[in-house]
Order: C-alpha cells, then structure tokens, then sequence
C-alpha cells in the first residue's frame, strides 16, 4: 500500500491552484468590460429608438473607462512583463498549426507557447486600438458639451475635422459590437471555460496549466503574479 | 372579422417581387457615412450611417456560426 504523502503528490499537483490573473487586473477587465457595455447601450439604444436622456451617462462613464485605461496602460509598462503580449514566430506556427495551414491538419493537443495564445493576443491589440480610439475621439468630443468644468466649444475645430472624429467614434462603437459577440463566444465555449473562470477567480488549476502550456513559454518562476 | 374575411380595407400586400426590388432598394441605398449641409450649402461629415448597426451585429453572429461549424468539423473523432 502505497505511503500517503507519497500517493497524494502528484494528486495535489494537478489540484493547485496557479494565480493567473491578480486581483488589480480583473478588476480592470471587469470594470471595463461594464463601462464599454454602458457606453454601448447609451449611445446605441437611442439610434435603435429608445429615447431617453443619455449624454450625462455616457460621457461620465467615458471618463471612467478613460481613466481605467490609462491606469492599465501604466501598469503594464512600468509593472507587468510586455513581452507576454508581443507576437512572436512562435506564435504566428502555431496559429497556422490551429487553423490547418501546418501541412497536417489543426493540432488540438500542442501547447500554447507563451501565457497567452495567438488568438488572445489579437482581441487583445484589437480592443486596444479600437478602445484607444473611442477613448481618444470622445475625449475631444467632451468639448462640444458643457460640463461642471468646463463650457462647451462647438467651433475648437472645423466641421470637417469634427466628422471625421465623429466617423471614427462612431466606427469605434460598430467595431466593439462586433468585438464584444466574438469575446463572449469564445468566453463561453467548453474548452476556454478555465480562461474564463480565472478572469473571475484569478487562478488555473495546476492540471490545466500542464494540458495547455509549454513551460517554456509560461514559466512559473517567471510568473510575477506569484504561485499559490 | 367580417372585413379580414372579404379583404375589404386590408393593406395589399406587395408581391414577392416588389418585396425584393424594395430590399434592393434598401442596400443600395445604404448610407456608409451621415452628411449635412452647412450654412453655406456645402456638404459636411456628420459621422458614420447607424445603418451600418445590424451589419456589425451580423458580422459578430455570422463568425460565431462560421467558427462553431469549423469546430465541429474538425474536433477528433471519438471512437
């Protein structure tokens, strides 16, 4: 019969729990993801003709996800590794691999090489863009309300550069609808339900981490969020 | 009652022609961008068509769809 702690230990490596996203980040991804969804239903429910009194709610929420914005953005320059984001080759094999462009066929069972794969990389840079340029166009927009702070300028610029900040805006929004359906749908599917609980929870279990990940890439030891 | 049984006073109904002249009609004339005129008469930007709304909507189902088939098409057989 085998000794206790000598059975228990592979056991207790497949249960532990691996932080993967510290508290400071889901919070960010929770608070944005709300304050986009806000954004989206004031500006996008009066067009669908539901009218009501919208413009205070959007911008404040505008400035919110402004601020929640750049505090991510600082964070992951000054505190968070930026290379875990970067595409590298790696990245771009294994994407043709997923996709049957590797010369035998989607490989389900090889590795994600890095803490993110290709696919999250890419809604990644995507929102990026998309939500820099929302954030960025509204908060020029701001100058054509009044506000507690300051009196409304309609004439800062000219009517064409307007609508081509408006257009761009408008275009951000279109965009994040789009955006926001395939999120939630790869959110939701079976195989990415761990992603999804660790972006509530914060951790993986250590079974996950050895199914899915090439420990070169992802090292543990590197993993500054630490190893519950 | 009496007026949906003889059709008296009922909308007539387009036939299935019209109904796809009046969709034509209907994407063509699909706005990509919203314009005004100015003061002086000119045509000026206002921002993109909210036309464009359902097309964005559809695109994100549309690629759910597409991607759900591919899955399926290609996940390993169970024997």
């Amino acid at each position: 019969m085998p000794r206790e702690g000598v059975a228990s230990a592979p056991a207790a490596r497949r249960t532990r729990r691996l932080t993967r996203h510290a508290l400071v980040d889901r919070l960010f991804h929770w608070l944005a993801g709300g304050s986009v969804l806000l954004l989206l239903a004031t500006s996008l429910l009066p067009v669908l003709g539901l009218e009501f009194a919208w413009v205070t709610v959007h911008w404040i929420t505008g400035l919110i996800l402004a601020i929640l914005v750049l505090a991510h953005s600082v964070r992951a320059v000054c505190y968070q590794d930026l290379a875990s984001m970067w595409i590298s080759g790696k990245d771009l094999k294994r994407g043709l691999r997923d996709l049957g462009l590797g010369g035998k066929g989607p490989d389900r069972a090889a590795m994600i090489v890095g803490k993110y794969s290709l696919a999250q990389k890419a809604i990644h840079h995507a929102f990026s863009i998309v939500l820099l340029t929302a954030v960025v166009t509204g908060l020029l927009m701001l100058v054509r309300i009044d506000a507690p702070f300051w009196n409304r300028n309609p004439y800062w610029l000219s009517g064409g550069t307007w609508g081509v900040i408006y257009t761009l805006h408008g275009l951000a929004s279109l965009l994040l609808v789009t955006m926001i359906i395939m999120h939630v749908y790869f959110a939701l599917r079976p195989e990415k339900l761990y992603l999804t609980r660790s972006m509530i929870v914060g951790w993986i279990r250590g079974e996950e981490y050895e199914k899915y990940y090439d420990p070169s890439g992802w090292p543990l030891e590197s993993n500054r969020d630490g190893d519950r | 009652m009496l007026q949906g049984r003889s059709g008296v006073g009922r909308k007539p109904q387009p036939s299935e022609h019209q109904r796809l002249e009046n969709s034509e009609q209907r994407l063509s004339s699909m706005e990509i961008f919203r314009h005004s005129r100015d003061v002086w008469g000119q045509e000026t930007l206002l921002g993109i068509s909210w036309d464009l709304l359902p097309v964005f909507f559809w695109a994100g189902v549309a690629f759910i769809a597409g991607h759900a088939i591919y899955s399926w098409l290609t996940a390993p057989k169970r024997s």
